[in-house]
Formats: C-alpha cells, sequence, structure tokens
C-alpha cells in the first residue's frame, strides 16, 4: 500500500469517527407529517405536472386543461379572484418618520439594482443599505438609509428589489410590503398577503408581484386578486416579472432540477418564462428557445408587443465543472414564435440584462462573471438590423472592478446608461464614462465582514474579521492592522480595558493601542482576550492548544507570559475570557472531540478558583445547556445567557433562552422575550439588550426588533416600526447599541443615545 | 436518534407508498436515512444545527422529487447528494467564526487511537480550507459511503472524474494535515 493509500485509509476513518459523534433528536414523523400536511400529495393528471422529467408533461397539461375546460362549459372563466383578506393599506403621502439609527458602512458606489424611473431619475441599491438617487440632468445623487425611515431597511430583507415607478419614483420591494417612495415621501405603501419575491407596474400603473414559487398577484390600486391557473411551472423558482403592452403578465426564472442517479444525477438549472393569457399560463423553455437553457434574469417588454428575454449561467451541477459551451443568451417573442438572437451577439452570452429604448433600440449588459469569469462588463446595443457591443476598451468597468456580476442596462430619454457594481456608467459618443459615483470608493464593504466589533464610544469602533481589522473614527472608516507588515492578520477577539485601552489577538498574537499605534504584548497566536482591573491581560486558544490559558503582565520594561495550568474542563476550545466582580477568570468554553484526548467534551462554563478550574453547571439554580458569557457591567456584574436549542426556526424552539446575571455572589435569572436569540449585549449600566426576531402569532406579526431590559421588565422601543431584523453586537462604555447585518453583505448600524423616534 | 435500516424489497414498496401520499411511509425514510443526511451536511457546514438544517430542507425536496427517483436502490446516494447540495447552500449563505463550529455529540472513543491517527481538530480545520463543493465530495465518499461509481451520477461526473477530483482534494488534504 502506498503512502497516499495509507493516508486515504487513516483519512476516512477520521471522517466517519467525526461525523459519527454527530446525532439528530428529530422526530421523523412529526417531520413527515409536517411536510405531507404542507404539501399533500396531489393525484391524477395534476400529480405528474410538478416534475420536469416527467416524460409528457405537456401532454397531461393538455389533458387536464381540456377536462378543466369541459367542467366549466357554459360558463365565463374568471381571470382572477379576489383575496378574501383586504390588506391594511395606509393612508398615502406617509412622511418618513427617522429612526435615528445610522449606518457606519461605508458608501461604496458598488450597485446591487439599478433602475431608471418614467422621468428618467436612476436608481440604485447598495447592498450596505442606501436607497441612491441620481439625476443624470443635474449629475448630482441623494441617498436614504434605515435612519431615514425604518420603510429603508428592506435594502436587507431577502425579497428586496426596486421597480421604477411611472410616475416618478421608485417601489421599495420588501417581503410583504410595496413602497412607492418619490424621493420625498412614501406616496404608497401596500401591503401584500405573499411573500414577494419580484414586482412589476403595468403599463395602467396597477401592480403585479410574483412569490419565489409562482404565485402571481394583480393590486389594482384597491385590492390584489390572485391570478387562476395555478403556478405555471411548480418546481421553480422565480427570477423575474414583467408586464406586456397587452398588459399580461409574464414571469421566468430558474428550475432547479435535481437529477436522480439514473438519469445522470447531479443538480442542473435551466430557465423558462410564462404568459398568463386571462385564465391559463403558456410556459416557454429551452424546447421553444435554446437560450432558456439558462436561468432567466431579465424579462423586456416592447409597445409593439415583442418580449425579449435575457438568459445567464446554464447549469450549476452540485459538484464537478459547469457545462462547458454558452452559458446564456437573449430570446425574442415576437407574439408567435421565437427567436435566438443570442448568435448576433459578440462577447454578451451571458446576458443578466435587456432592456428597451424609447425608441425601440434593445440595450442588453452582461456582468459576465459566472463560473470563474472575471466580471467584465459588456453592453450589446441593437438597432433592429445590427448589433454593437462595448466592452472595457470602451470605457465599462473591465475584469474584477465590477462588485457585482449584474448589470443592468437602461435607456432613458436622456441617454443610455448602465449600472455596475462598479457605478453607474453613460455612454457619451462612443464611449463610456462613470456618471456616479464621481471618485472611486475608499475601500469595499465585503473584506471587511466584521465577525466582532469592539464599540469605544459612540463616534469611534473597532471591527475585526477574517480579512482584517477596521477603525471607525471621525466618520470614517481605515484599514489598520496590529502588525502592518501582515494586513490580512486575522484578529479573532477585541476588549476594552478598564482604562480603555483597545486590546486585541489574533494570528499575530496580542497587542494594545496607545498613540494611534498598535504595540505587540505577545507574539504567540491567540483568540480570547479579557483585562482585569489591576492590569493583568488574560489571553488564551490559538492555534496548537485551542484550551490554554495564559497571562501578560508587563514587569516595568517588557510583557512576562506566564501559563495557567490546566485547560478549563470539558473545554475543547476556548470561546470567551471575562473577569468577574471578585477578580476571579471565568471561560466560556467549546465542546469536541480530538484523537489525543480521552473521548469528546461538552463545553461549557468554568471558573478559575486561584490556581484550578472548576465547572459551572448551573446558572442561579437550573442546569446550563449551552451558555456563553455575555460581559461585564461597570460594577463587575457578569452576564450569561443559555440558549437551550441554538435554532431560529420557531417550530425548532422548545425552550426560552435565559440571561444570567452573577455578582460576585449572588445569581439573578431573567427570561428574555419570546422570539429572542442568545446573541444579547449588555451596557455598562447593565442594562440588556436583545432583539426579538419574531413575535408570538398571539400578539400580532413581524419582527418587534431591539428589546431593553432595565433590570425590571423588558420594553420593545421599535416594537412595530418594521427594522430589519440584526444582531445587537456591542455596546460602549458611553452605553451606545451597535447592531450588525452579516447578510450578503455586512451592515453596521449605531442606535440613538436616547430614546427612539415617536 | 437511532436511524432503522431498510433492506431492498422494503425500500421499493416504502418509496412507492411515500410516492402515494403515505407519510408515515416517507417517515420511515426519514428515520432510516436522515442521520446519513445530517453526517454528509455536517463534513460540510462543520456545525451541527446547519447541518440539521440542511438535511431537514433536503427531506422537503425529497418529499417533492421522491417521484422522480426510478430505481429505488440509488435511494440514499440521491438523498445525501440532495442534503449535500442544501448545505452547500448554507454555507455559503451563513457567516460563521472560530473554533465553536467544531461541534460533536457524546460517543466517545476511549480506546487508544491508532498511530497517524488524524486529530479531529486538524480534520475540521483541514475541512474548512476546502471549498464546499470538495468538501461535498469528501463528505459523499467518505461520510456516506459512497464509491466513485455511486457518486458519479449523483455529482454529474464520470466515475473516473470523481476519482480525478477525489485524488485532487485528497492531495490537497494530506498536504494541510502534514501527512507529506
Amino acid at each position: 500500500m502506498s503512502e497516499r493509500d495509507a493516508f486515504e485509509v487513516r483519512f476516512g476513518a477520521a471522517v466517519r469517527g467525526y461525523v459519527g459523534r454527530v446525532s439528530s433528536d428529530l422526530d421523523p414523523v412529526e417531520l413527515a407529517h409536517r411536510i405531507a400536511a404542507r404539501e399533500p400529495r396531489r393525484h391524477g393528471f395534476a400529480a405528474s405536472l410538478t416534475w420536469r422529467g416527467v416524460a409528457i408533461p405537456r401532454v397531461a397539461w393538455v389533458l387536464l386543461l381540456a377536462a378543466l375546460l369541459a367542467a366549466l362549459a357554459g360558463t365565463a372563466l374568471v381571470a382572477s379572484r379576489l383575496l378574501e383578506t383586504a390588506p391594511r393599506v395606509p393612508p398615502l403621502g406617509a412622511a418618513l418618520v427617522p429612526t435615528r439609527i445610522d449606518v457606519l458602512t461605508p458608501e461604496t458606489g458598488g450597485y446591487a439594482g439599478v433602475v431608471a424611473d418614467g422621468d428618467g431619475i436612476l436608481w440604485a441599491r447598495e447592498p450596505g443599505g442606501r436607497l441612491v438617487r441620481f439625476d443624470p440632468a443635474s449629475g448630482s445623487a441623494q441617498a436614504w438609509t434605515i435612519g431615514d425611515d425604518a420603510g429603508f431597511g428592506v435594502t436587507w430583507s431577502s425579497g428586496f428589489d426596486i421597480v421604477p415607478a411611472r410616475e416618478g419614483g421608485v417601489w421599495l420591494v420588501g417581503l410583504r410590503t410595496l413602497r412607492w417612495f418619490d424621493g420625498e415621501v412614501f406616496r404608497e405603501v401596500i401591503e401584500a398577503p405573499v411573500e414577494i419575491a419580484h414586482a412589476a407596474e403595468a403599463p395602467d400603473g396597477s401592480l403585479w408581484v410574483a412569490t419565489g414559487e409562482g404565485v402571481v398577484l394583480h393590486w389594482d390600486g384597491s385590492s390584489w386578486s390572485r391570478l387562476d391557473g395555478g403556478r405555471p411551472n411548480p418546481d421553480a423558482y422565480v427570477s423575474a416579472i414583467a408586464v406586456d403592452a397587452a398588459g399580461r403578465p409574464w414571469i421566468g426564472g430558474i428550475t432547479q432540477v435535481v437529477m436522480p442517479p439514473d438519469a445522470g444525477g447531479g443538480i442542473a438549472e435551466s430557465g423558462w418564462v410564462s404568459r398568463h393569457d386571462g385564465s391559463t399560463w403558456t410556459t416557454f423553455d429551452a424546447r421553444d428557445a435554446a437560450p432558456l437553457e439558462g436561468p432567466v434574469w431579465s424579462i423586456a417588454q416592447l409597445p409593439d408587443g415583442a418580449v425579449w428575454v435575457a438568459t445567464a449561467g446554464r447549469g450549476t451541477p452540485v459538484l464537478g465543472e459547469p457545462p462547458p459551451g454558452p452559458v446564456g443568451g437573449l430570446a425574442r417573442f415576437d407574439g408567435a414564435s421565437w427567436t435566438d438572437a443570442t448568435a448576433q451577439l459578440s462577447g454578451a452570452r451571458n446576458t443578466t440584462s435587456v432592456a428597451a429604448g424609447p425608441d425601440g433600440t434593445i440595450w442588453v449588459a452582461d456582468g459576465d462573471g459566472n463560473d470563474g469569469n472575471d466580471g467584465a462588463v459588456t453592453v450589446g446595443r441593437f438597432d433592429g438590423r445590427s448589433w454593437t457591443s462595448y466592452g472595457p476598451a470602451d470605457g465599462l468597468p473591465g475584469p474584477n472592478e465590477s462588485a457585482y456580476v449584474v448589470a443592468w442596462a437602461l435607456p432613458t430619454k436622456d441617454g443610455v446608461y448602465v449600472g455596475t457594481g462598479a457605478g453607474i456608467y453613460r455612454l457619451s459618443g462612443d464611449r463610456w464614462e462613470r456618471a456616479w459615483p464621481k471618485a472611486s470608493s475608499p475601500m469595499s464593504l465585503s473584506p471587511m465582514n466584521p465577525g466582532h466589533l469592539l464599540a469605544v464610544s459612540r463616534d469611534e469602533l473597532w471591527a475585526a474579521g477574517n480579512e482584517g481589522l477596521w477603525h471607525f473614527e471621525r466618520g470614517a472608516w481605515t484599514s489598520e492592522p496590529i502588525d502592518p507588515r501582515h494586513p490580512e492578520g486575522v484578529v479573532r477577539a477585541l476588549t476594552l480595558a478598564p482604562d480603555g485601552t483597545p486590546w486585541a489577538a489574533g494570528s499575530d498574537g496580542v497587542a494594545y493601542r496607545r498613540d494611534g499605534r498598535w504595540t505587540i504584548a505577545g507574539a504567540a497566536e491567540a483568540s480570547v482576550i479579557t483585562v482585569g482591573r489591576d492590569g493583568t491581560v488574560w489571553v488564551g486558544g490559538g492555534s496548537d492548544d485551542l484550551c490554554r490559558v495564559w497571562t501578560l503582565r508587563f514587569d516595568g520594561t517588557a510583557w512576562a507570559s506566564r501559563a495557567v495550568a490546566g485547560c478549563p474542563p470539558e473545554s475543547f476550545g476556548l470561546s470567551s475570557l471575562a473577569i468577574d466582580a471578585t477578580g476571579a477568570l471565568w471561560a466560556d468554553t467549546a465542546p469536541g472531540c480530538a484523537l489525543g484526548m480521552s473521548g469528546c467534551t461538552q463545553g461549557g462554563l468554568a471558573r478559575l478558583d486561584g490556581q484550578s478550574w472548576e465547572a459551572i453547571g448551573e446558572l442561579g439554580g437550573s442546569t446550563v445547556t449551552n451558555a456563553t458569557i455575555v460581559g461585564t457591567t461597570r460594577t463587575g456584574d457578569m452576564w450569561f445567557v443559555d440558549d437551550p436549542t441554538e435554532s431560529r426556526d420557531p417550530a425548532r424552539r422548545k425552550n426560552p433562552v435565559r440571561a444570567a446575571r452573577f455578582d460576585g455572589m449572588d445569581w439573578t435569572v431573567v427570561e428574555l422575550p419570546e422570539g429572542s436569540m442568545a446573541d444579547i449585549v449588555v451596557a455598562p449600566d447593565g442594562t440588556l439588550w436583545a432583539w426579538a426576531y419574531w413575535t408570538p402569532a398571539s400578539t400580532g406579526s413581524g419582527d418587534r426588533g431591539p428589546a431593553r431590559y432595565d433590570g425590571t421588565a423588558w420594553t420593545f422601543p421599535y416594537d412595530g416600526a418594521g427594522l430589519p431584523w440584526m444582531e445587537l453586537a456591542a455596546v460602549a462604555p458611553d452605553g451606545t447599541v451597535f447592531g450588525r447585518i452579516d447578510r450578503i453583505d455586512p451592515s453596521i448600524f449605531r442606535f440613538p443615545d436616547q430614546a427612539p423616534p415617536p | 436518534m437511532t436511524s432503522l435500516a431498510l433492506d431492498s424489497a422494503t425500500i421499493a414498496s416504502t418509496v412507492e407508498r411515500a410516492i402515494a401520499g403515505d407519510e408515515l411511509a416517507f417517515a420511515r425514510i426519514v428515520g432510516a436515512y436522515h442521520l446519513d443526511l445530517v453526517r454528509v451536511a455536517y463534513v460540510i457546514c462543520g456545525d451541527e444545527g446547519l447541518a440539521e438544517d440542511a438535511a431537514q430542507a433536503a427531506w422537503w425536496i425529497a418529499w417533492r422529487k421522491l417521484r422522480s427517483l426510478r430505481d429505488p436502490e440509488r435511494l440514499k446516494p440521491w438523498l445525501v447528494a440532495v442534503a449535500a447540495n442544501e448545505a452547500r447552500k448554507l454555507v455559503r449563505r451563513e457567516h460563521r467564526h472560530g473554533i465553536v463550529e467544531l461541534k460533536v455529540g457524546a460517543d466517545p472513543s476511549t480506546g487508544a487511537e491508532p498511530a497517524g491517527a488524524i486529530d479531529h481538530v486538524d480534520l475540521a480545520n483541514a475541512l474548512r480550507h476546502l471549498k464546499p463543493e470538495d468538501r461535498a465530495l469528501v463528505a459523499l465518499r467518505y461520510a456516506a459511503d459512497l464509491d466513485s461509481s455511486e457518486l458519479a451520477p449523483v455529482v454529474g461526473m464520470s466515475p473516473s472524474g470523481v476519482r480525478t477530483r477525489l485524488s485532487r482534494v485528497l492531495d490537497r488534504l494530506r498536504r494541510e494535515l502534514g501527512d507529506e
């Protein structure tokens, strides 16, 4: 047996041992019932309509439709039905209500969506939380954030999209709301009875929305109605919606096919579009137009009735390489038949948007970032006879310059623009020039990705992650690694010493910051840190011995390191350290297994009593299940939180999350509000902050937002404001609370220092 | 939870009943394979909670797509591939840090470990350095125990392609784990 073969044997054994210790307490009967009750099986013809792999789906469709038509013979077909529950419609012209929550993430100018409204104004959304209005005529821009109104918080909701309004302004598409913002007020706010994935405004000003699953609803200005005809493609996800010149909705999307092993296996994606003809859907796929082999990104409707569809990124196998050949394209439907326009394009086969200009010219944009391509932006122009292509050589963002692979073609009455992850570009003669932002962004968001926040004051913050250390001061962020020779050194823990000195621990050792620079006090890699009132620095973790703890003391000339005997009991690694009111060290440890150990450890809490560790099995009289240290107050009270379930799924949460305070002598236990998770923070004055992620059904719906505990009761200062859910991540010594969202792109928020808005 | 094995004949009839809408039959399939799905997902996620989420998401897909499985003998490879894909998507969506990712349940091995055995900490770290796609391949090969001919259809590659890809991954893991 070769060394390599021997390694494979050992490796296989290690993987089996590694996963062999994983268990599950799932109740199969309960899960099966939950799934079957939610998605009951259909029988007869309908049962064969759900799966793309079925041999004769179209025949089944035809037979079913024929049966339906026969059953309905003599009666008028109804295009849609009014929903039984009328949605609440807030009054028109709702003025903005400032939340006074600041968005601290820097403005990048890298847009994740750009549209042109009916007045030719361009609207862009930044993933970091800003809605930007760019006026081409004046060349100026204005931005709004969650601080201007919680309504702008839809930026972070999973279904967020922006849709141009014909009368000017833009629709902000939240998960269940549509807000028409005209640049001053929300002219209309509409609640939808479904979770919206995409929306479009019809020529008559009415609205159409589609859920991700393909349920389509129409808003006529006063009520919602749901389209009959079912979902056009039940196994697919909707990625675009448009309304044609005749007022008919089109939706397009992606079918993710989990191929059975005996049919080739793997996961593949393909595209489709469906048109609703008043009572039923007509679906087109790759059998009708080859470009529909790729997932649909964009649908454009022309006044003459033609429809253009842009697709990109064909095939995403679960493993392995993407299929060779073109990855998308452009298809045109003239009302009767489809044409593959892909071949006429040069270099723009990964089309992410298609749009028609006022003069009928077709514009397509291509982010070209799929499957390892470099993300250069290209644009194609079709004047009815031939295509003209533009690329980086014509001034568009070059390889790796655009933060997003999607580009949006925006022909307006005042000129042609393209929105990109590097800004908005305008075609001037034969050259593209960046119209906004005027200057390059000083930094991008993604590398910041702050896993750890340390708040020094309301105006000073540190953010650390796997890509370095960042400093926010005087309204700006700068990269400030603890070792300038390693700008991307990983900082795994940050703490503020009682004297106000920031300390950091990470791959470059342990360092403190004084007089505007970092000084390394110990070179050994560390992952947890705390500083006692006597100035002793307690450090732990690292890359080799994950649970070891040591101290650093300054002897007048140098920092001396001294090991603390042994690991905390049941510790595999250290998650955090803290000092309580008596000066004792506490450790919050992680569970794990290693072959060198006699068995697995369960992790938990431990306290260093002099020279030995004591496991803490109870918090205030209750058994610890999954406790972590929250922090200490100014008076030395230490707060813990115990989350028995560790799941954001309400259905899987059986026990409440508890917080416990230890003042050096006694324990106080506080139950967190329903819907809270364990990511809570404590202010120096002892105020607790949690985030209520969902609301009990009995008290309404929606996110209740931050919850504040003042020692007697929980209050919800933003209840009903509709803030996007976030994690409360840090509290400054002055009491300022900071939040964080790390979904898609990281964002950091600063809450007002006093009471919330009315 | 303990997995309840199903023999070939039972699998075929159970799948058939589940396709017809028998939720107890579907529960039997869940009971038989859920742990396999969680373990495969765990190799990819490195987190028990995420692995459980991925496995449960896979069951929703399985319920919808089960009728596409024409050969019930291939049920397990198909199910674990779906779970691997869900785990891969979750990994891309979630943002996890630090050593707390390694969470395993109780079932301590108290015997002496063989010389040259791979430390689970090192293993977890090495896995984290792989692309999710490669982690999925490792999971399906070594946690679900699928051979290259079983892997090939579920990952959309040829058996030789699977072996080549695995070989590259193992070479990288050897370097990561200091075995060279």
